[in-house]
């Protein structure tokens, strides 16, 4: 018979609605076995008492249904963003506020640099440094005028390099690859705009490619979201389909029993902008899904369908944006996006759509829609992703198409000002990110970091859900504040059900797997302002234990 | 400088499906660029991460993806690219077919960096249905988008479409896309001569001949002028001859004698305002006769200013 270990705890939130407190949960062959009183829990026979987590609170373990690996860079080269931002060690590098607190980052980088390298650094959003002037070749050839410096923009459209970089690589006032900035007298200034001129910067540029493509980006990823509480996680842009050479490392780093979480991956069937045989696509996908493990698993494929909403990218519906440029543009058209849909749909393979403007979300809806008249596949859960400014209506037909919503609700914090003042206006921000509606309308929700571009870690997503208060103190909407049991259901079980793995993980409760997030605090019992800062210990993960690093030293 | 490899030409073709990319592509393949070519179908197959995905099929058609949004994914097209300009083979002309959705602007700024030299932009419009493309809520400016960025126009399909449509097409590209030339074609098939930068000598009476006919030809609503001259060209003069020709000039093509560099022939071509001079073969014993030739539309070739203004270029 196999052993048996209950753990105690000041208090166990199991999202489980016909038991939804406990003190103690038993655990066999890494499954949940009883959640009660110790007394129940004993009832089950011979068992061992573990009381590490006797005075934590044992919550369900979070669930990133939208998240990405390149969160690691962060943790592997310099991170020069704005916000302050958790790394896989537990230390958190401080945020970038201005073009002086830049330079020193850069300098104390450059002084730690072997003679060959080159600096690399990666997050820059001189957004949020207003008033100042742009960010050129010469303040950082103060860090250094023989090493390359390499500053990737948070964006990803745009890098500033310095004056060595440019003499080693031939970026001169001659350059004529479009998006090579220029200052009044044409020389060039250090900013490279959109790709192609970024090349120019072939041997950085090259580097950036080769790392950010690099499966070892998800252990450290993992490292990553165990500090923030999250036992599974997930890769939206899979690259299996695209990629298949990289499946054998994944699972060699995954499937280990060192590793800190399970992984599921969501793959492009073609990349963005492009389109593929579909169905040739759909059944890869299949016989992708046979070397699922219990650790790394293929939950569907995603689609993106449109771009960002600060980038002015994302397709909206009338009266478009508040102000600024709109470039939107689909990456697909109306009638491939039928065709795409109708081929993973009718092989029952869970779709999830990057939809960030509500004109995305509508052709993914009306997709949907036909590939449901013509395949009655009523279970199949297809999320829109991001869902940012998904209309009431829209939110309505969701619920009867059976349709999920992932809403990015980190938004609120991170650039929420931004879409008040600029991209949508102080009135239309407030139904943006519309919990509230989509509950109401009964479609099931998740919420999201995207990692990489916010840190992993759903305390954050449930604040801004509940509070939805910005940095500068404003609310975008109260009307659309969710509970914090709603908040916390949407990052356990309502994510669980988006993968398809609601039955199991997602709660404490008999039969499924024993996942936990171990904290200092419920958030249901805290001050709503105070659920980000709940403590995370660490993570149970299939009953193996993985301690999240405490008091680690904060700096770069 | 002479032992470096040549750029590489590249000629980009857009428009969104169904407008006859593919057609044009085949069509300018059996038509014979007289280059060593290599297509690149912009849209299935597997990211290029390293160079040896691009070996080409026996016809010269490789495939391969291009992101064309977000983060890292953005640069397979670019990977591709440095990896073609590093081969040791390599070929003279790149056609790159986009997919329907492209930004044909940002795929010719990739073809922008060194080693390669954009020969143009073309964008292929199905006559029967541009009108309500353009009107479209969710494609129109992607469509409007791929017409602004054309150097030449395709109108394709003529035969399928009433003369009405035709008329209308034409009307809508010429307001988007003034500086654009406009082609009206059946199964894409367009004059090559209008496609292609990279200028032969025997191209210029090709060119020209063509568009001195001026019934039934498909480039009718064009004029065109030469000129030709046996002594040496300044130049820097004739550089700016070519900057302050009218917007409404849309070609250039040319061979040239110049003093700068007397024993090779100087390859001209301009479309738009891209101006790109190359080297072309050594004149050896032939006569160095410098020869250029414009085309406009109506009314913006005047030949007497313009015969004025070249002959001040010669020495
Ligand atoms: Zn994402």
């Amino acid at each position: 018979m196999s052993d048996t270990t209950i753990y105690t705890a000041s208090k166990i939130v199991t999202m489980h609605s016909s038991n939804p407190v406990a003190t103690a949960v038993a655990v066999r062959d890494g499954c949940i076995l009883a959640v009660g009183s110790l007394e129940e829990c004993q009832a089950w026979g011979p068992h061992v008492i573990d009381e590490r987590y006797a005075d934590a609170v044992i919550l369900p373990g979070f669930i990133e249904a939208h998240g990405h690996i390149m969160d690691a860079l962060n943790s592997e080269q310099s991170y020069v963003g704005f916000f302050d931002y958790p790394l896989a060690d537990g230390s958190t590098v401080l945020g970038i506020t201005s073009t002086a607190a830049l330079i020193s980052r850069l300098k104390e980088i450059e002084s730690g640099l072997g003679d060959d390298e080159i600096l690399l650094a990666n997050g820059l959003d001189p957004i949020f440094f207003p008033g100042e002037p742009r960010l050129t070749c010469h303040d950082l050839n103060e860090v250094s005028k023989t090493r390359q410096i390499f500053i990737r923009h948070a964006s990803g459209h745009l890098a500033t390099v310095n004056s060595a970089l440019m003499e080693a690589e031939g970026i001169t006032r001659d350059s004529l690859t479009p998006g090579v900035g220029k200052d009044k007298s044409g020389e060039p200034n250090g900013e490279l705009r959109e790709p192609p001129a970024m090349s120019l910067a072939s041997r950085a540029f090259r580097e950036m490619q080769i790392r950010s493509i690099n499966p070892g980006l998800v252990r450290t990823h993992g490292e990553m979201a165990r500090n923030a509480g999250v036992t599974t996680s997930t890769e939206l842009v899979g690259l299996m389909l695209l990629l298949p050479q990289q499946l054998e490392a994944w699972h060699e780093i995954v499937d280990a029993p060192d590793f800190p979480g399970r992984m599921v991956l969501y793959n492009l069937p073609s990349m963005p902008g492009t389109s593929a045989d579909y169905d040739a696509m759909a059944e890869a996908f299949l016989a992708l899904q046979k070397s699922d493990t219990p650790k790394m698993r293929n939950g569907g494929v995603k689609l993106i369908i449109d771009g960002s909403i600060q980038g002015w990218t994302a397709k909206m519906q009338w009266p478009g944006y508040f102000s600024g440029e709109d470039n939107a543009h689909l990456l697909t058209t109306p009638e491939e996006l039928k065709a795409t849909v109708k081929a993973f749909h009718r092989r029952r393979i869970n779709i999830n759509a990057h939809c960030n403007g509500n004109a995305a979300t509508e052709i993914f809806l009306d997709a949907v829609e036909d590939a449901l008249i013509d395949f009655a596949w009523l279970d199949h859960r297809h999320v829109v992703q991001h869902s940012q400014t998904s209309t009431a209506a829209q939110y309505r037909r969701m619920a009867k198409l059976g349709v999920c919503a992932n809403i990015f609700t980190n938004h609120i914090w991170y650039w929420g000002d931004q879409h008040s003042e600029i991209t949508m206006g102080p009135d239309r921000v407030r139904g943006m990110w519309a919990c509230r509606t989509a509950l109401d309308a009964g479609v099931p929700i998740s919420l999201h970091t995207d990692s990489g571009v916010t840190p992993i870690g759903h305390l954050m997503t449930m604040w801004c859900a509940v509070n939805r208060v910005t940095p500068t103190g404003r609310v975008l909407g109260e009307a659309e504040r969710i509970t914090p049991y709603e908040a916390l259901y949407a990052a356990t079980l309502g994510a669980a059900y988006q993968l398809h793995l609601d039955h199991e993980i997602g709660s404490i409760e008999t039969g499924k797997r024993a996942d936990f997030a171990v904290v200092d605090a419920s958030p249901l019992d805290v001050d709503r302002l105070a659920i980000r800062d709940i403590l995370v210990f660490g993570i149970v993960v299939g009953g193996e234990h993985f301690e999240a690093p405490q008091n680690a030293e904060s700096g770069s | 400088m002479s032992e470096e490899p040549r750029d590489i030409g590249v000629l980009i073709i857009g428009g969104y499906l169904g407008s006859g990319k593919t057609t044009l592509v085949n069509h300018i393949l059996h038509s014979g660029t007289g280059r060593e070519t290599l297509v690149l179908v912009n849209d299935f197959g597997e990211i290029a991460i390293d160079g040896d995905l691009i070996e080409a099929d026996s016809d010269g058609v490789v495939t391969l993806v291009n992101g064309c949004s977000c983060c890292a994914l953005s640069t397979p097209l670019i990977e591709f690219l440095v990896s073609l300009r590093e081969r040791a083979t390599r070929p003279q002309l790149l056609i790159i077919e986009a997919s329907g959705v492209a930004n044909t602007a940002l795929v010719a700024s990739h073809a922008m960096i060194p080693g390669f030299r954009l020969e143009g932009v073309v964008t292929v419009v199905d006559a029967e249905t541009i009108g309500e493309r353009l009107s479209d809520d969710y494609v129109g400016n992607t469509v409007q988008r791929q017409i602004e960025a054309a150097d030449v126009l395709v109108i394709n399909k003529t035969d399928l479409a009433g003369a009405v449509d035709v008329e209308r097409a034409s009307e809508l590209l010429g307001s988007l896309a003034p500086g654009a030339l406009v082609v009206e074609a059946v199964n894409a098939e367009v004059p090559i001569v209008f496609l292609l930068g990279e200028t032969l000598e025997s191209d210029l009476d090709l060119f020209e001949v063509r568009n001195a006919s001026d019934s039934g030809e498909p480039h009718a609503k064009h004029e065109t002028w030469s000129w030709e001259c046996d002594t040496v060209i300044n130049r820097t003069r004739f550089e700016s001859v070519l900057e302050s020709l009218p917007d409404r000039v849309l070609r250039v093509k040319g061979v040239v004698n110049f003093d700068a560099s007397p024993l090779h022939r100087s390859i001209i071509q301009r479309v738009g305002s891209r101006l790109a001079i190359t080297q072309g073969a050594a004149w050896g014993s032939d006569q160095a006769t410098s020869r250029v030739v414009l085309i406009g539309y109506p009314g913006s070739i005047n030949p007497k200013v313009l015969a004025e203004a070249f002959n001040a270029a010669s020495i």
